[in-house]
This record gives C-alpha cells, sequence and structure tokens, in this order.
C-alpha cells in the first residue's frame, strides 16, 4: 500500500497567500487598467507568472509533489506546452 | 515547504497511476480536460493570428478587472477544498464539510460575477455570433462554467459521503477547474 504524505496546514496557507501575490503579479503584468497592447517582454512576464501559479496549483493544491512516477513534471510540462505554444503565437502575431 | 500528514493511497493496483492521489480516473479525467482546453486555447491563439484588430478591439469591452477578481474567488475557493483534504485526513468531519461549503460558497460567487459579465455583454448586444473572438469567449468561458457547476455538485457529494479518497478526488475536480481558469484568464482578458 503507497503512502500519500499531504502538504501541512501553514503550507497550504502559504502556497494560497503566494497564488494571490502572483494573480496581483499577473494583473500587473496584464496592464489590467490600460488598453494599449501589453507586448511581447510582458506576455513572457505574465505566462511566466500563470505558469507559476499552474505548478503550485499541481504541485501542493492537487498534491503532485508526493505522487511518484514523474507525474509532477507529466502535468508541468503539459502546461508549459500549452503556454509556450499561446506565446509562440502571440510572438508571431506581435 | 513542510509537509505534515500522511495517508494511505489506493489499495488497488493501477500501475503507474497508482502514485497519484485519489481515485486514479479522476487523473485521467484532469488530463483530458487540460487537452480539451489546451486545444481550445492553442486555437484561440491561431484565430488571432489572422484577424489582431478585431481580437484587440473586441477585447476591451471585456471587464479585465472582474476576470481578476474572479482568479482570486476561484484560487480561494481551491484553499477551502484543500483544507477539507486536511481536515478530512485527520477524520473532522465537521470542519471537512464546513471547508467544502465555503469552496462551494465561493464557487457560487465566481458564477455570480461570470453571470453579471455575460448580462453586461447581452446588453451590449455583444454575442457568440458578433466576431471570432467572442465566440471563443463564450465558448471557453461557459466551458469552464459549466465544469465550476459540475464541481459544485462534485463537492456537494463528497461533502456528503465524505470518505479520504472521495473528498481527495472530488476536490482534485475542483483544482483542475481552478488550474483551467489560471491559464484562460490572461488569455482571454489580458493578452493584446
Amino acid at each position: 500500500m503507497k503512502t500519500h504524505t499531504l502538504p501541512s496546514l501553514k503550507t497550504l496557507i502559504v502556497v494560497w497567500g503566494l497564488l494571490m501575490l502572483a494573480t496581483i503579479g499577473t494583473m500587473f503584468a496584464g496592464k489590467v487598467s490600460d488598453v494599449t497592447s501589453v507586448g511581447p517582454l510582458w506576455m513572457g512576464l505574465l505566462l511566466v507568472v500563470t505558469y507559476i501559479k499552474a505548478t503550485l496549483i499541481l504541485g501542493y493544491y492537487l498534491d503532485l509533489k508526493s505522487a511518484t512516477g514523474g507525474w509532477n513534471k507529466g502535468f508541468n510540462t503539459l502546461v508549459a506546452i500549452i503556454l509556450i505554444a499561446i506565446y509562440g503565437l502571440y510572438f508571431f502575431g506581435a | 515547504m513542510a509537509t505534515e500528514t500522511e495517508q494511505d493511497g489506493p489499495q488497488e493496483d493501477w500501475g503507474p497511476l497508482s502514485g497519484l492521489s485519489g481515485n486514479p480516473i479522476m487523473w485521467v479525467l484532469i488530463a483530458s480536460e487540460l487537452v480539451v482546453f489546451g486545444a481550445i486555447f492553442i486555437s484561440f491563439g491561431f484565430a488571432r493570428l489572422s484577424e489582431p484588430q478585431v481580437f484587440a478591439e473586441a477585447q476591451d469591452h471585456l471587464n479585465r478587472l472582474a476576470g481578476a477578481i474572479n482568479t482570486m474567488v476561484l484560487l480561494t475557493s481551491g484553499l477551502f477544498a484543500a483544507l477539507a483534504v486536511h481536515f478530512q485526513s485527520r477524520d473532522d468531519t465537521l470542519k471537512t464539510r464546513l471547508a467544502i461549503a465555503a469552496a462551494i460558497a465561493l464557487g457560487a460567487v465566481f458564477l455570480g460575477v461570470k453571470f453579471v459579465e455575460y448580462a453586461d455583454k447581452f446588453e451590449q448586444g455583444i454575442s457568440t455570433e458578433t466576431n471570432t473572438f467572442f465566440m471563443f469567449y463564450y465558448l471557453a468561458t461557459a466551458f469552464h462554467a459549466m465544469h465550476v457547476v459540475f464541481g459544485m455538485v462534485l463537492l456537494v457529494i463528497v461533502g456528503w459521503k465524505n470518505s479520504f479518497e472521495n473528498v481527495v478526488t472530488g476536490t482534485a475536480f475542483w483544482h483542475m477547474v481552478d488550474l483551467i481558469w489560471v491559464i484562460l484568464f490572461p488569455l482571454i482578458y489580458l493578452m493584446r
């Protein structure tokens, strides 16, 4: 029988705090209150922050950090592929 | 970061899927959903390439602040879902159910904000047929909202039948809904 180590209460709250900060970072990089184009540099930063948020959700909320067999890397890679494709399409259209 | 509580994993042998928490079938669903939404997001990127001006003008009609607030609402509901697993691992049924109730309530807030956004668009005469951007906007956000509704139903069920595996499995779906929105928000609301 396998055992899974769950994140502690403190860890879950710290992760939530980081996600909130990252969301504020996303609003800043995405120029929420502005109508001008974000631009390739800020768009890249925006997607990096998005990737960090996704890895936090996958690793701690979905508890993939304690999963065996490379599942954490696998799901992170899938998200990275989606975000890189989005950025590539944005970059060529910019 | 620190970890604390240990729990028994699934007793059946699911091969490589046994290394995941909760019911392995949920992980098949989560991976499938990520691929489906990923395909929608990449299609959006391709469509934007052919009509950049239309997409830029249409996106200015969106309420970006509402989208950001909804991101925070959904991430906070995700915290409560994760707390439900934490409490259930300690057999604290009352706290588990309270955490699940809070996650559901925040899911309802998310849908309320979404409803206000849709009502505003309809008042402006904006529908799926307005242009390609809004076709994708409604497709992606409404499909996601349907997942929120399904996730809320699932949370009610696992709050009622609250074995550890049920709670882990139900909340895993909810975190997947969070994850999709975390990618959808910058793509649809902010990329310009």
